[in-house]
C-alpha cells in the first residue's frame, strides 16, 4: 500500500490517491493539473548559475563571485568552491561546504567564491509524500513521472529519512588544475546508514546539456547538517518531495581569460563519468 | 558591482529549437519585451514577419508583396525575441577599409574581438552596395509546418546602394540549442522602410558598434505547446534556416 499527498499550490485543492501497486508508482493526475492555467510565469522564478558545466569540467576552478553575492539569487542550490573545494549544498538559505575529509558539513563564510554554482529563489509548486523504498534510479523514474514537461527547469527539496545514502566530494585542487574527469578519479566516497536529511537539486532540459547537468543532479546534507556531499546513491524509506517549476534561467560567465578559449562542447560522456551516473 | 564595463545583459524569450519545430505563439508582448532591451531580433505571432529593435523602437518586415515595414504596438505579441540594453564596449573597432561581403565581415569582426565563449550584440550604421534579406509569411494556425518548410515560401529582397542598419548577435556554439550559434543580423534601412533577416550583404561605409555581454537571461513560454514540443533540432534544419541554403 502506498500514500501520496499531493498538494498543488497552483490549483489548491488536496488529492489523496491511494495506490495499490508493486512497482515504481505512478501518480494518476493529468499534466494540464500540475500546470494550472496559468500562462507564462516569467518574474522571479529564476534559476541563477555562473559559468557553465563543461567550463568546470574543463578545470576552470576558480570563480569571481562570492557566496555574499550568490546569496542575493536564491535559498536553494549546489555548486562547489573555488579551487574545487568541496561540494556545495545551499538550503533554507544558509550555506554548507561537504569537504572532501568524511564528508563533513561546514558553514560557509560570505567571502568565500565559487567557480561554478546554481541557485534558486525556492518556492514550492507542488509535493507529494512518499512512504515506499525507492533507491536513486526509482527516485527519478518517479519524479520523471510526475513532472509536467521535459522542456522547463525544475528544483527539488526532498526531506526525507535514508537507509543509506553514498555521496562524494572532492579535496581542493593545486595549479596547474586538472581537468574535472581527472581531478574526480581520487574523489573520496562516504556512506552513511540510516540517516535523516535533505536532497537538493535541480532537473535541467536535454538543450542544456552543454551549460548544466541534463537530467537530475542533487547533493546530500544531513538533518543535522555534519554530513553530506554529491550524491551518487541513495534508499529512500520516506520522504517529503516538495518541487518548483522554472521557467526563468540566468546565467553569469566567467571573466577569466582562459574561459574565452575553451572547447566547452560535447562533454556529455565526460559528463556522466564525473557525475556518478 | 562585478563585471565592471559589461553592463549588458542579453534577454532572450523561448529557444530557437521551439521556434524551428514551429511554436510561433508566444505570450511576451512587444511592451514588455521593450523593458528588457532596445536593440535585438525576433519574430512575431502566426511567425508573421522578422523583428527588429533599433534604438528602442521595434519593427516589423513583413514577407510576401509587401515589403513595407511597420512599427509594432506594444500589445503585440511574440514567440521568439532576443534583446539587449545596448552599450557598446569595445572601443576603437575601426570602419573595414575595403568593401566586405558578409563572411568577410564576419571574419574582419572575428579577427578584431578574438570572440570565443562570451556572448557580444552589434549595432553597425552605414552604406551597403547590396543587401540581401528575407521574411517569412504569416501562418494561419493553430498548427503549424515546421520552420524548414516556411522558409520554402520565404519571401527574399535584394536592395542595393542603401542606407541602414544591422543589429544582431554572435552566441558560442555551446548555445546552439538556445539561440542561433554565431553570428545574426537583422537588417533595417536608415529611411525605416526595408529590412529582414540578413542572408548576404556587400559593405560600403560601415560604423560598428560592439558589446561584450557575461550575462543572459532567457524565459521559455508557459504554454503547453511548448511543454510537450520535443525541441529536439538538427544542425542542418537549423543552417537551412537561417542561412538560406535550401534555395534551388
Amino acid at each position: 500500500m502506498i500514500i501520496f499527498n499531493l498538494k498543488f499550490h497552483i490549483l489548491k485543492p488536496v488529492l489523496i490517491i491511494l495506490f495499490v501497486v508493486s512497482v515504481i508508482p505512478v501518480p494518476a493526475f493529468s499534466k494540464q493539473e500540475v500546470s494550472g492555467g496559468k500562462a507564462d510565469k516569467r518574474q522571479g522564478d529564476v534559476v541563477f548559475q555562473n559559468s557553465l558545466i563543461n567550463a568546470l569540467l574543463e578545470g576552470l576552478y576558480d570563480g569571481d563571485i562570492t557566496i555574499d553575492q550568490l546569496r542575493q539569487y536564491g535559498t536553494l542550490g549546489l555548486g562547489t568552491f573555488n579551487r574545487l573545494d568541496g561540494e556545495m549544498v545551499v538550503i533554507d538559505g544558509e550555506f554548507y561546504k561537504i569537504k572532501a575529509v568524511k564528508g563533513l558539513a561546514y558553514p560557509v563564510s560570505g567571502s568565500e567564491k565559487t567557480p561554478f554554482s546554481v541557485i534558486t529563489n525556492f518556492k514550492t509548486d507542488f509535493s507529494t509524500t512518499l512512504s515506499n523504498k525507492l533507491d536513486l534510479e526509482q527516485l527519478q523514474t518517479y519524479l520523471t513521472r510526475l513532472l509536467p514537461s521535459k522542456n522547463i527547469i525544475y528544483a527539488f527539496r526532498i526531506e526525507g529519512h535514508f537507509s543509506s545514502v553514498k555521496t562524494r566530494s572532492v579535496p581542493p585542487q593545486k595549479k596547474p588544475y586538472p581537468r574535472l574527469v581527472e581531478a574526480a578519479k581520487n574523489q573520496p566516497v562516504f556512506e552513511f546508514k540510516n540517516i535523516s536529511g535533505y536532497l537538493v537539486g535541480f532537473w535541467f532540459p536535454a538543450y542544456m546539456k552543454d551549460i548544466n547537468v541534463p537530467g537530475y543532479h542533487f547533493h546530500f546534507l544531513s538533518k543535522d547538517k555534519k554530513r553530506g556531499g554529491h550524491l551518487l546513491a541513495c534508499r529512500i524509506l520516506t520522504a517529503k518531495i516538495d518541487v518548483h517549476q522554472l521557467y526563468g534561467f540566468k546565467i553569469i560567465l566567467p571573466k577569466a581569460k582562459e574561459f574565452l578559449e575553451m572547447n566547452l562542447e560535447g562533454k556529455a560522456s565526460e559528463l556522466e563519468t564525473v557525475e556518478g551516473k | 558591482m562585478r563585471h565592471e564595463g559589461y553592463k549588458n545583459k542579453i534577454f532572450q524569450y523561448s529557444t530557437i529549437n521551439a521556434l524551428v519545430v514551429g511554436i510561433y505563439d508566444g505570450n511576451l508582448t512587444i511592451g514588455e519585451l521593450g523593458g528588457y532591451g532596445n536593440l535585438g531580433l525576433g519574430t512575431f505571432n502566426h511567425l508573421d514577419g522578422e523583428m527588429v529593435a533599433l534604438d528602442g523602437e521595434f519593427y516589423k518586415v513583413k514577407a510576401a508583396d509587401d515589403p513595407d515595414v511597420v512599427r509594432v504596438p506594444d500589445d503585440e505579441k511574440l514567440p521568439f525575441a532576443v534583446v539587449t540594453h545596448f552599450i557598446p564596449n569595445i572601443p576603437g573597432i575601426c570602419p573595414p577599409r575595403k568593401s566586405l561581403n558578409f563572411k568577410e565581415l564576419q571574419d574582419y569582426i572575428d579577427g578584431i574581438l578574438n570572440p570565443g565563449n562570451v556572448f557580444y550584440a552589434f549595432r553597425m550604421e552605414g552604406n551597403f552596395k547590396y543587401v540581401k534579406t528575407r521574411s517569412v509569411p504569416y501562418q494561419e494556425g493553430p498548427t503549424y509546418p515546421e520552420l524548414s518548410k516556411v522558409v520554402e515560401h520565404q519571401t527574399e529582397y535584394t536592395f542595393e546602394n542603401i542606407e541602414g542598419y544591422l543589429v544582431g548577435f554572435r552566441f558560442p556554439f555551446y548555445m546552439k540549442d538556445i539561440n542561433v550559434p554565431g553570428y545574426h543580423f537583422h537588417f533595417l534601412s536608415q529611411d525605416k522602410t526595408r529590412g529582414g533577416h540578413l542572408f548576404e550583404c556587400r559593405t560600403g561605409r560601415l560604423e560598428i558598434e560592439a558589446a561584450r555581454v557575461l550575462e543572459f537571461r532567457m524565459i521559455l513560454p508557459g504554454s503547453e505547446e511548448f511543454k510537450e514540443t520535443d525541441l529536439t533540432v538538427t544542425e542542418e534544419e537549423l543552417e537551412i534556416i537561417e542561412k538560406g541554403k535550401q534555395k534551388k
